[in-house]
């Protein structure tokens, strides 16, 4: 641990968080740039760099991204990231009403307090699960997929059958390449480039950078028809403090435990706190109209996922998101394994990463507070200049994964495939899901039916399997059944 | 707000002349003797970067890179995927110049047996071999089989039943076919568990009952003296035909009555046709590095033995190992369902159904988005060309000096005011990014 301690405090290291946060904060304070897609065009930059020093800087990435929303959010009901398109409920109004500093203020107050919290959780909890997944045999991880598979698609969006069409078209795009199980390939359709398949890092810069930046060529002319607020800084109360401290941990709570199931990101953790709120509140009907309980929940539950979904990426390497499927990539990369394994072999990256969530709290505070004047205009940077560059990043990103040009084709068609996709309002985050638990869902039922000489049995006759299996056929009736129950306006916030 | 532009124009003027300085002179500085090697010799690794292969080939390039005799250094590429083939194919298809190595072990062989790839080592010009894994056997260490002649039994007893963590179609597979073979009548239950990680994990938690991992893999799971029996592992025998330094405790198999002598070696090969001047040069480059002091430390950590065969004997090692692997068929694993076809008909279904519930209600297109799709349309065509005038190996900062200019001034509608600053940013971009990835980064562009 102290090696770990050491290393985040050299000079580098300070400078790596600080780096990457400010670049986080950035990048997620400008609407249409997301932290996946940041994170998924470092990736190839760290390839050479101590994995120490990479992983830092990915978090540190992930965690100002997942906080630089909130800019834009508050002040031009634009939300730079998904994960804050609920601080715009009460962020933009207070803002509007003239206290854009005090917005800022309590949302970056709950931001810390949210990371801070979870943060404890990942510690507290990271280890005991990690023991706790040797018991878990094929069967078990197969259930634990599935039941991860049907939650995104229960709550990930509008309707359930388009999330499941997603998540299963991301599936079957998995499949191309040598199967792992019988070691032949399948669906190559002859062409030797795609043995391997599709890598997840041109599947992923395609579905959300590309995607994104044409969308955004088309709507370039559309001017946002919202008011610009300019502020001087942000305010904070100590009393405001006080007055927050039940919300803030209760939406941190929330926001940890729903980071932790897996494949579920930070907006639903702050859609879940803030109605959670809402319903608890002595006025929920302020709600809406630039209550401080509003901005609070939300912003504190956004920051609290990453704690929690970095649990089950460190425990047991199953990604609990789109941006922890691109940390998977990171790790794997640098030749580490997320599971039992690596606290007993690189006890020293598990350190590294807890060390760096932490500090990155702290950088994302800290930048927050000196920089917001500044940080509030640049979502004006002309599109002219921006956008070429971050095209040409996302061909350089794809191409050094493995140094050929078949990936940058890769990338563009799944850009297009994204693009269609999303026209037809089919979610992408099953797709990415899908794409990233299927195989691990295969390798394990295989492995299993392996072990067993093909009987399916002991899905139902071992108990952890069972749960799950339970728990997810569960969550696929029950909105069949009460198909439009309270709770269904809210739906539609999760687009990512 | 216009002195802070001019200001920034400045700047990056500046910049952009450093860069091009740069440039021309990195241009003319080439090395320009004719002798082999004057250029950076790439080494493809077929694996992820810090895997067993990669960390052997970091070990030799190192030192190469400290050998003051050797101008031209050593460049890795990780090309991963498709149990090798992708980077094995790779090499194959480049220039014969000596340019471009692949490293890989027996994994290549196997897979050529296993029909995971359609080509084998004799479609590539073998350099030399260097260097040697050892294998060990693990079970969790309160397993019922402490020793091979219980586990064969085992196997031979109830064919099907001791569960062997072995992905088909990779050397360990072969390895445990061959130890299938000295005890006639045994078969152990292949599973297919993916890499060392996981194996390991499995093992522990009860799900497999054995597998084969390498010495240095042993020695860094392996928990201390003391642990609980069930949460360690135990190795039951190492496949060598003597005893191993780094693990002294652990029997040979020959000791306990079964001779076989395997190992899984690090082989260099080029593409055919690579003249036998480089040939010669790069086994003279290797057998330095394999005799430098550091070198041999540091594969001794790895219980890597530091065996080195060049030419007839090389081309004989090969030889004996496959077909001492040849005679083993492999079987695909029974009792699968079709998964891909489980898939199709899934989603097929599910399109069905969403083609029925939402076919109806067509997003239109109104006049004001049709303009912006042109252009949109043209950035695309934009883009294309790019990548196209990459893959048709036109130089980096060539194609994406142009490639973001276009892209920029269509989207600034070729407003007059903008065509220096996207210029300048389009020189300041492709320039910078190069320097940044060739000389910080040492990342390879298109």
């Amino acid at each position: 641990m102290q090696e770990a301690i050491q290393l985040l405090f050299t000079p580098t290291g300070l400078i790596l968080i600080l780096l990457g946060t400010s670049l986080g904060v950035f990048v997620g304070a400008i609407p249409g740039l997301t932290g996946t897609m940041l994170i998924a065009l470092v990736l190839p930059l760290t390839y050479g760099a101590n994995p120490q020093y990479a992983l830092t800087l990915l978090i540190s990435i992930y965690v100002g991204a997942i906080s630089g929303g909130m800019v834009t959010a508050t002040l031009l009901r634009m939300p730079g990231t998904p994960a804050s398109i609920v601080t715009t409920f009460d962020g933009y109004p207070m803002a509007q009403k003239g206290q854009p500093e005090k917005a800022l203020g309590l949302a970056v107050m709950a931001s810390f307090v949210g990371g801070v919290i979870s943060w404890g959780f990942l510690v507290l909890l990271a280890k005991p699960i990690a023991t706790l997944s040797t018991k878990f045999g094929p069967f078990e991880y197969f259930t634990l997929v599935l039941m991860a598979l049907v939650l995104i698609a229960s709550i990930g969006g509008k309707s359930l059958s388009k999330s499941l069409l997603s998540g299963f078209l991301g599936i079957l795009l998995s499949m191309p390449g040598i199967a792992a199980a019988t070691g032949q390939s399948r669906l190559t359709f002859g062409i030797n480039a795609l043995n391997d398949g599709f890598k997840l890092l041109p599947v992923l810069i395609g579905l959300f950078a590309i995607n994104q930046i044409f969308r955004d060529i088309i709507d370039l002319k559309k001017k946002s028809q919202t008011k610009e607020i300019e502020t001087k800084g942000l305010s904070l109360k100590l009393a405001d403090f006080r007055r927050q401290g039940f919300n803030m941990i209760r939406s941190s709570v929330i926001g940890t435990w729903i980071g932790l199931l897996p494949g579920i990101g930070a907006n639903i953790g702050s859609v879940a706190a803030y109605t959670v709120a809402k319903n608890s509140s002595k006025t929920p009907e302020k709600f809406g109209t630039g209550h401080d309980e509003g901005v609070v929940s939300a912003e504190a539950a956004n920051n609290a996922t990453i704690g929690g979904a970095l649990i089950p990426l460190v425990a047991m390497g199953l990604p609990g998101s789109v941006v922890e499927a691109v940390l998977l990539g990171a790790l794997v990369v640098h030749g580490l394994q997320p599971g039992p394994r690596l606290f007993g072999e690189h006890p020293e990256m598990v350190y590294t990463i807890m060390g760096a969530m932490f500090l990155a709290n702290i950088a994302m505070a800290m930048i927050m507070g000196f920089s917001m004047r500044w940080l509030a205009r640049i979502s004006r940077i002309p599109s002219s200049y921006l956008l070429p560059v971050i095209l040409v990043f996302c061909v350089i990103g794809s191409f050094a994964l493995s140094n050929r040009i078949f990936d940058v084709w890769v990338m563009l068609a799944f850009g297009g495939l994204g693009f269609f996709l999303e026209s037809k309002k089919i979610p992408l985050a099953p797709f990415v899901i899908g794409f990233v638990l299927g195989p691990i869902a295969e390798d394990n039922l295989s492995a299993g039916l392996m072990a067993t000489n093909g009987s399916w049995l002991p899905i139902v006759t071992r108990p952890i399997s069972i749960a799950f299996l339970a728990v997810s056929l569960a969550m696929l009736i029950l909105p069949m059944l009460k198909k439009k129950g309270p709770g269904s306006h809210h739906e539609p916030l999760v687009s990512e | 707000m216009s002195s802070s532009r001019t200001l920034f124009s400045i700047v990056s003027s500046i910049l952009i002349c450093g860069l091009l300085g740069w440039k021309v002179l990195n241009w003319k500085s080439g090395d320009g003797s004719f002798q082999f090697p004057n250029q950076p010799i790439q080494v493809v690794v077929p694996y992820s970067a810090g895997g067993g292969t990669d960390t052997f080939v970091r070990i030799i390039e190192k030192s190469i890179a400290a050998n003051e005799k050797y101008t031209q250094p050593l460049v890795i590429l990780n090309q991963p995927g498709g149990g090798s083939t992708i980077g094995g194919r790779y090499v194959m298809g480049s220039r014969p110049d000596g340019y471009r190595l692949l490293c890989n072990n027996d994994a290549l062989i196997a897979a050529q047996l296993a029909g995971i790839a359609n080509f084998g080592y004799e479609e590539l010009t073998p350099v030399a071999q260097l260097g040697t894994m050892s294998l060990v056997l693990i079970v969790r260490e309160d397993s019922p089989y402490q020793g091979l002649r219980s586990l064969l039994e085992a196997a031979k007893d109830n064919p099907n039943s001791v569960r062997f963590g072995a992905d088909i179609g990779s050397p360990a597979y072969f390895y445990a076919k061959e130890l299938e073979e000295t005890s006639p009548g045994s078969r152990f239950n292949y599973i297919s568990t993916g890499g060392g990680q996981k194996r390991y994990s499995h093992i522990l938690g009860g799900h497999l009952d054995v597998g084969i991992f390498s010495v240095g893999e042993f020695v860094g799971y392996r928990s201390p003296e003391g642990t609980p029996k069930d949460q360690n592992i135990k190795a039951i025998a190492i496949l060598t035909a003597e005893r191993n330094q780094g693990v002294p405790e652990v029997p040979t198999a020959t000791e306990q009555g079964f001779a076989i002598d395997n190992g899984n070696s690090y082989y260099w090969f080029a593409p055919k046709g690579t003249p036998q001047v480089a040939v010669d040069k790069l086994q003279e480059i290797l057998d330095e590095a394999r005799q430098d002091p550091t070198v041999v430390a540091e594969l001794k950590k790895l219980s890597i033995t530091p065996d080195y065969r060049v030419g007839e004997e090389l081309d004989q090692y090969l030889k004996v190992k496959k077909e001492s692997l040849k005679r083993f068929a492999v079987s695909p694993p029974s009792g699968l369902p079709h998964f891909p076809n489980w898939v199709i008909g899934i989603v097929l279904c599910l399109a069905a159904l969403v083609f029925l519930k939402y076919g109806r209600n067509r997003i239109k297109i109104s006049d004001t988005d049709y303009g912006n799709s042109r252009l949109a349309i043209l950035i695309v065509a934009i883009l294309l060309t790019y990548i196209i005038c990459l893959q048709l190996g036109v130089s980096y900062v060539y194609a994406t000096i142009p490639a973001i200019f276009l892209i920029g001034i269509n989207l600034a509608e070729w407003n007059k005011q903008k065509l220096l600053p996207v210029a300048q940013l389009s020189l300041l971009f492709s320039l910078g990014s190069e320097f940044v990835f060739t000389v910080i980064f040492s990342v390879p562009l298109p």
